[in-house]
Parts: structure tokens; sequence; C-alpha cells
């Protein structure tokens, strides 16, 4: 009996170790804080840095200059001539009934097509890149008809266009398209002394394959010819007189979005219009309207330059070289802050340039004889470079800037209990500047900030008397991660950044050289949960 | 449903924790199952084993490791002041199921032995800071290099199925048993760092240097299942026993026992990554405050960070299976009934310090036999066990800890364990 109890207990007691095997050992985590220190980024940055390296460039006193060269406006060949859809119909009826064999001549006709071209312009000879030429046959008789069409006015490789087409008979158009690239025009006419002319020339036969049967009065052959989208080459001739306007536009500087001055002063600035003039004809232009746009603040300033009212542009000459064939001329019109008002117009801190004006063609009339010339893909450009010496003075710059970010997925925040981003910062730059991080959802609310107002500027480098710099000074700047704030940073969609950069007493004004930097050490301190899955 | 199950392992781990405060058991066991067949005789036994210790990881910090929970600063603490220049730690976990069984013809002289085993062998040598690395993170070794040479962490798990035979008349009375196995590989983490290895960390947060002298090998990743084939391999156990008269006593026994003999071949799916390099990181390096997106924490990825500062290479190799050597000399005194027991343990290439104890035993009537145990060495320092042995003529049970001082100090001890075998006797 006393065995049967052991024997009892000691099934038990193993059932016991089993279950507890089971249930103790399995799907338990054996985890611990640690304290885990390491470097993230660093980097030495300059003011390139944060506006794009190619706005600016250094000069012989090693003085940065925000530079750079914006296209405020293009005009193609198609803007100064083209070749105008052109459609003609012609008819070709049997004046009376006959009987007519296969292959009998039925009709020919020889003409020519004058293009209406606006302007009095007068062109002699073109080169076709691309165009169509349309044609809707309609064959009334009873039998097959052979349409020939002849262009001599237009040949590739010295053969002429030529259509050769069977049109079955019956009431039902046909429409064929026939390519037209590439085909050199004389547009000189029959004679060759007329100017938007070709000549071209129809053939109708009865079909070889057609029955003898008759053509009865009224019958015939309609035939609907289109010119279309016919887009030149290159094009010869006289242009004519034309005024083309220049529609007002803006053109994005998008350096300065987020950027807002506090009594901003520039000692100097210029502006350098360049209107580089690809096509052989004199031009005369005028921008009249040229103005600084903050959207920002919502400011404009106009530019008010009397260089700008009349602008005299030579033609370009041809280079003979096919693939280069132009030399092109360049106008150049300096707009600086003794011949205009360009001081305020860059104070303003323009996000767009706006601009409006027209160019007059051939303004003295056909001085060339007749030969002008444009070729495709080349026009009249206008570029405003723009240079402005970084001398200025100023109380304070905000900028403010939108990150997209996602820390959704970091797995390694989920196991931070809490921790520091320290941000070490060697100031070579002659202002102070207070920075904030703001944590946004996607509705663009504030969750959270990360620096602490107390603890969130980098003091400005040492300077003497001239505001130069004599030395860097470092500041150390600290994000706190408390649990709140890493939650947040996980909910976040966007991160604004925001800094104020203050000037020191002026004057004298900053300069702002190109050996000016601000190096940034960024490390984290995190207490982190190790988790060990059994 | 659930508050039952919550009651059941509470009830459970009760009853296991108050019965080993009882001292309720008996022998030790050294992952070998011919050393039991004097107690057995022929039968079918189901046998599990677990043991784990450290040189200065208390037992309370190993129930957390291994059991699960939060390993508080106290407890990591009292680690790191008993710490050595260099440590050890380690635990394995076995189980099995096997049968001895005899033909008609020879049932006096040969046993036939099949088992099912699986093993779970973890341990690691490694340098104090590398504890502290692991156990409180870099930040309080700033400023100084932490070392890190031959610092190595290895984990292995395989299933076997054995077959052996014990030859019970060997000279009339001695006993030589003999098996192999068949070897299936689950799971194969090594981590060897090199004479060179040690990570600084600048005091300023600023910098780190990693000399990165280190080879890791794994076995597949993909397959985690126990029964998932990752390696295939062999291995032999070897046993000898033989009574013998001596001075000291009125007899003794003499028995070697050597198992784990062996050889993994891992498959071809297998990685291993290696590297002896000086890796400096003093951070991403950005050209405007813009790059600080979630971009560049994504590249502080710890997976593409090994992989990029790693050769790695996919392939089959072999690795030795840590072999495990038991000799064990008992002497009967008197009546027979009360014996004393001197042992020597090693495991070989698994960070293990010789162990050496001793066993006094007292057999109280045919079915009772206690058995303490004191040793030193292994994975742990001191030991401390108690087991209890049971029997009847059909059934045969024993349990019992060579490490209770961790159950009962776990905040002052380095050794927890128990092992349990159940026996159905054959006729």
């Amino acid at each position: 009996m006393l065995h049967k109890k052991i024997l009892w207990f000691i099934h038990i007691l193993i059932a016991g170790i089993f279950f507890f095997l089971i249930s103790c050992k399995k799907n338990q985590l054996a985890y611990w804080d640690v304290d885990l220190v390491s470097p993230i980024a660093r980097g030495t940055l300059n003011i390139k840095n944060f506006f794009g390296d190619s706005l600016f460039q250094s000069d012989n006193a090693h003085i940065l200059h925000l530079k750079f060269s914006k296209k405020v406006s293009d005009f193609k060949i198609d803007t100064l001539v083209n070749l105008p859809d052109t459609t003609i119909n012609y008819n070709f009826i049997a004046l009376f009934t006959a009987t007519v064999a296969p292959n009998t001549l039925l009709f020919y006709k020889a003409e020519e097509i004058n293009f209406q071209i606006p302007n009095d312009a007068r062109l002699r000879y073109g080169i076709v890149k691309e165009g169509k030429l349309k044609v809707e046959y309609t064959n009334t008789t009873r039998q097959p008809l052979l349409f020939q069409y002849e262009l001599p006015s237009a040949t590739k490789n010295s053969s002429p266009f030529y259509i050769t087409e069977i049109i079955p008979p019956g009431n039902t158009p046909t429409v064929k398209y026939y390519s037209f690239n590439d085909y050199e025009l004389n547009l000189t006419g029959q004679s060759g002394n007329t100017f938007n002319t070709i000549v071209h020339s129809f053939t109708v036969y009865t079909a070889p394959n057609a029955q003898p049967d008759s053509v009865i009065f009224g019958q015939g052959i309609t035939a609907k010819i289109s010119y279309e989208k016919i887009i030149p080459q290159y094009i010869e001739g006289y242009f004519g007189q034309q005024e083309i306007n220049i529609p007002y536009d803006s053109a994005a500087i998008g350096f300065s979005k987020t950027l807002e001055v506090s009594n901003f002063q520039i000692n100097s600035a210029s502006i350098n219009f360049h209107l580089v003039n690809d096509f052989g004809v004199d031009i005369q232009g005028q921008l009249d309207t040229v103005k600084s746009i903050n959207t920002t603040n919502g400011t404009s300033v106009l530019l008010n330059a009397p260089p700008l009212n009349i602008i005299n542009i030579n033609r370009a000459t041809k280079t003979g070289n096919w693939a280069n064939p132009v030399n092109s001329t360049t106008t150049t019109v300096n707009i600086n802050t003794n011949n205009s008002n360009l001081k305020p117009f860059i104070e303003n801190l323009p996000e767009y340039l706006g601009y409006k004006g027209k160019i007059k063609i051939n303004p003295n009339g056909n001085l060339s004889a007749t030969n002008d010339f444009a070729y495709y893909n080349t026009g009249i450009r206008i570029f405003a470079d723009i240079d402005v010496p970084l001398i200025f003075r100023a109380n304070y710059f905000k900028l403010q800037d939108l990150l997209d970010i996602d820390f959704k997925n970091v797995s390694q925040l989920n196991n931070v209990n809490e921790g520091r981003v320290i941000f070490n910062i060697s100031n070579n730059y002659p202002f102070k500047v207070k920075l904030q991080a703001y944590l946004l959802d996607e509705n663009n609310n504030t969750l959270d900030s990360l620096l602490l107002p107390s603890n969130n500027s980098i003091e400005m480098a040492y300077v003497n008397s001239n505001n130069d710099i004599i030395a860097p000074r470092n500041s150390q700047l600290i994000a706190y991660l408390s649990k709140n704030t890493i939650d947040n940073l996980k909910k976040s969609k966007k991160i604004k950044l925001v800094s104020y950069s203050y000037l020191p007493p002026s004057p004298p004004d900053i300069a702002i050289y190109d050996s000016y930097y601000l190096d940034v050490v960024i490390s984290v301190d995190v207490n982190y949960r190790t988790i060990v899955n059994n | 449903m659930k508050n039952f199950f919550n009651t059941t392992k509470i009830f459970y781990c009760f009853l296991f924790f108050f019965l080993i405060i009882l001292q309720s058991n008996v022998f030790s066991q050294y992952n070998s199952e011919f050393n039991f067949y004097q107690y057995t005789g022929n039968a079918v036994s189901l046998k599990a084993e677990f043991d784990a210790g450290s040189n200065h990881i208390d037992a309370a910090m190993v129930n957390q490791l291994f059991f699960g929970g939060f390993i508080d600063k106290e407890m990591k603490d009292r680690a790191l002041k008993k710490s050595l220049a260099y440590n050890r730690a380690g635990a394995y976990f076995n189980y099995n199921l096997h049968t001895f069984f005899s033909d008609r013809k020879h049932p006096d002289k040969i046993s036939y032995f099949i088992a099912a085993k699986q093993q779970y062998l973890v341990h690691a040598g490694y340098t104090r800071q590398f504890y502290q690395l692991l156990f409180y993170g870099n930040k309080p070794l700033a400023g100084t290099t932490a070392n890190l040479a031959n610092t190595n962490i290895n984990t292995i798990t395989f299933n076997e199925l054995k077959f052996g035979m014990l030859f019970k008349k060997v000279d009339s009375s001695a006993k030589i048993g003999i098996s192999l196995s068949a070897i299936q590989g689950n799971r194969l983490i090594y981590f060897a760092f090199g004479k060179n290895s040690s990570l600084f960390t600048s005091s300023s947060y600023d910098e780190i240097v990693f000399n990165s002298n280190f080879n890791v090998t794994i076995s597949d990743t993909s397959q985690k299942k126990w029964y998932e084939l990752n390696g295939i391999g062999a291995s032999a156990d070897i046993y000898f026993e033989t009574p013998y008269k001596s001075k000291l006593g009125k007899m003794s026994i003499l028995s070697v026992n050597i198992n784990n003999f062996g050889f993994i071949h891992w498959l071809r799916n297998s990685v291993k990554y290696s590297t002896d390099s000086v890796l400096k990181f003093n951070g991403y390096h950005i050209n405007s405050i813009y790059d600080l997106k979630d971009s560049t924490l994504n590249k502080i990825n710890a997976d593409s960070t090994f992989k990029q500062i790693t050769n790695a290479r996919k392939g089959a190799f072999n690795t030795n299976i840590p072999t495990n050597l038991i000799l064990y000399n008992k002497v009967f005194f008197g009546n027979m009934k009360f014996s004393l027991g001197f042992g020597f343990r090693y495991i070989f290439n698994a960070n293990y310090k010789p162990y050496v104890f001793t066993e006094p035993a007292y057999q109280w009537d045919s079915h009772f036999q206690t058995n303490f145990h004191i040793g030193y060495g292994g994975y742990s320092l001191f030991n401390v066990g108690f087991s209890i042995m049971y029997q009847t003529s059909n059934w045969h049970f024993y349990i019992g800890s060579n490490n209770l001082q961790g159950w009962i100090l776990p905040k002052v001890s380095y050794g927890q364990g128990f092992f349990f075998m159940i026996s159905k006797k054959l006729k």
C-alpha cells in the first residue's frame, strides 16, 4: 500500500517536472537594460550645404557670392515663322460621256500652291523636319482610277515627292497619309522668283486593271489635299516685320522659399540679362516688367531698369556646319544697384522672378535681302545671371523647412527606454543660431519638440571689430528622448526645422567667406532594452 | 480555461520547487545512459537533465536568462563584482527515451540499446569587458578599450538516434557498452573573437573603434524548428565498468564513460562570416542637415552593418560535438549499504573547467537510496547536490540536482540544475 502511494506520488512528481519544463521554459523572454552610446552622423557644413552648391561661388577675396543663372524666356522657330496647315480641294469631272479603255489618260493639271504666311514673310527655301500630306480620294466612276500626284518643288535626294494610287470606285472617300519628312522645299514657284509657293501636278488614268467602260458626264475623281503639321528643320527668306509678345510668366529661383530675414540690407548686387539670338534676323527686345516676388511675405518689387526698355540684338550667322549650324549672338544688359533699383529688388528675397516684354523682328525691314534664316530647335533665349556678394547686414535670418520622415518602421526605436541625441557643434560663422525641431503628424499638428528652449543655441564664433571670425566656438545641444517623445517620433510624419540666425550688431556689414563652416557631430546616448528569446 | 492553466502552472512550479527544497533526490547523471543500467537493468526509460552555471553569474540571474524575466542592475552588479578577467558560463539540456533489452540467447551477457535523444548546449568563455558590454552597454566603458580577446559563444542543438550494445560479463564481471548515433543537426551558432578583438568607445561618444577579429558560423537560419534538418552527423558513446577489490572498503567499481564523440556536417545553407580589420565609425557623413532623416537611422541596421563588415560565405562545414568524459570510482563499505564515489568530468571544446566531485550514498532498503553530491569546477564553482532513487520490482525512479545551492541560495551561488529519470523495468 505504501509503495503504491509512493508510486502515485512519483508519477505526480514527474508530471510536475514535465509541466514545469513546458510552462516555465518556453516563450519566456529574458531582458535587461543597457546604456549604449554611439556616433550617428557628422559633417562639416557650410552655407552651400543648406542652399545648394550650385548657387554659390567665391570671388578672389574668398567672399561667397550668391551667383546663379536662370533662363527666364525661350522662343523657338515656330514662334517666329511657320508654314500654316493648308488644304486644297480638286474635282476632276468628265464633261461628257465616253467609253474608255484601261490606261486611258483622263485628266492632267499642274499649278502652284501659295502658303498664306502672315507678316509679309517671304520664304524661299525650307527643309521639312516632320510633316504629313493627307489626301482624301473619292472615285465616282464605275472603274478604278490611277491617281498620280507630283511635287517638283519638294525633293529628297534630288527626287521629287510623288504619289501613285489606284482609287477604287465608290462614294466613300479613301483617306491616305504620306510622310513629308526630310523633303527640301523650293518655295519660289514655277518662275523661280516668287515666295511661299510650291508647284504640284495631278494625272488621272483609268487603272490598268479597269474594264473598258463608259465614264458618264459628271463622274470623276475628287481629291482633298492637306499639308498638315509641317515642322521646318530649316527655313530661309524674309521673316517680315513682326512683334512677338513675351507674355507674363515667372521663373522660380527656389532658394529662399523658407527664408525670412529681418531688416535685410545687401551691400551690392547685379543682374546680367543675356539675350542669345540663334535666328538669322535682327531683333529689338524690351523687358518692360521684371518683378521680384516673395510669396512668403506677399511682397513684390518691380525692377526699374531703363537699359531693359530697348535692347537691340544682332542677327546670328551660319557656320556652314550642319551639326552646329549657328553662330549665335549674345547681347548683355547689365543691371546693377547704380542703374536700377536692384537693391530693394534683391532685398525682397525673391522666390520667383516675374517678367513680361516683347520682341520686334526685323525692326528695320528686309536688310538681309531675303536671307533671314532659322533652324529647328534654335531660338531666342533670355537668361538672368544674378550675382549677390554675401556682404550684408540684418537682424536675423529665419530658415524653416519641412522634411518627410517615417520612423514607424525603425525597429531600433522600439526598445529604447529613453535617451539623448547630442549635437556637438563647432560654429565658425559670425552668427548665433537658435534651433528647434518640431514633430508633426499627417495634418501638420505639432506633436512634440526635440530641443529644450534652454538648450537650443549654437553660439556665434568669436569675431573681431570688423565682424570677421577670429576662432570658432563650440556648443552642445541635447535633444532628450523620453518614452513619450519616442512614441511621438514614431507617430510623426514630418519634422519641421526652424532656425534663427542672429547676426552681430552692424555696421560693419557681415561678409561670408568660403572658409566659414559649421562642424556637426551627432551622437546618441540611449538606455536600450535588450530582449533575448530563449 | 486560462485560469486553469495558470493555476496548474503555479501548482506544478510550486510543487517542483517544494520538492527540490526538501532535497528529495539523489543520483547524478552526466549525460550518459549506460551508467544507470546497474539500477534499472533492461528497461524503458524517460530521462531529462538540465545543468547551467557560471563562475560569476549567480543562479538567480541564470534563472532569469533561461526561464525569462527582467535582469536588474543589482543582479548584474553581483555578477560583475565576482567576474574574473576571463569568465565562463554554460548550460546543457538533454532528454531522451531509451531502452535496454536482451534477446533470449544471451540475456545475461548482452543487452541491446536504442535511444532517441535531443541535446542542447550553450557555452561561452568571455572577458569581463564583454560581460559589461553585453549587460551594461558601452557607455560605462566610454573612454576605454574593452578587451574582447578570445571571447566565444556557442550554441548547438541536435537530435540523435542511438543504437548500441552492453556486454555485461566481460571477463566475468566487467561491462562494456558501445553505441553509435545518427545525428540530425538542428541549430548551430558559433561566435568567436580572436586574440586581437577589442572595442573602443571615445569618452565624447563620437567615435567607436572595433578591432573586429572574429568568426561567426550559423546554420541555416530559415529552419529553426526542432525537427528541421540543417546538418547530419555521427557520434559514439563508449562505456566501461569493472568491479575490483581495493584496500579501501569492501568493494569498488570503476567506470569510464566517453560520450558525444563525433561530428556534425552542417549543410550548404549554413553561413560563415569572418573579419579581421579595424573598423572605425565616427558617424555617417552628411552634407546637409536635411540628410538627417529616417534613412540615416535606417542605415544603422545591425544585419546590414554586420554583412557589410564581414566576408559572408555560404557553404557546408563540419564541427565537432563537445565530447563528454566521466571517470567514476565508487567504493562500498560495510554491509554494502554505504558507498562513496569520486569522479572527474570534462567536456572538451566547451569552455568547461575540469569538474571533480564526490558522492556519498546510502542504500536505506531495497527501495530507497539517497546520494549527496559535492563538486567543484565545470561551468560553476562549488556545487552541492542531492538525489533520491526509488525502485520497485517494476519501476525505477530517481530525481535530483547536482546544484542545489542554486535553488536554495540563488543570489550567492553559481550553479543550477536538475535531472530525473523514470524507468519501467522489462521482465
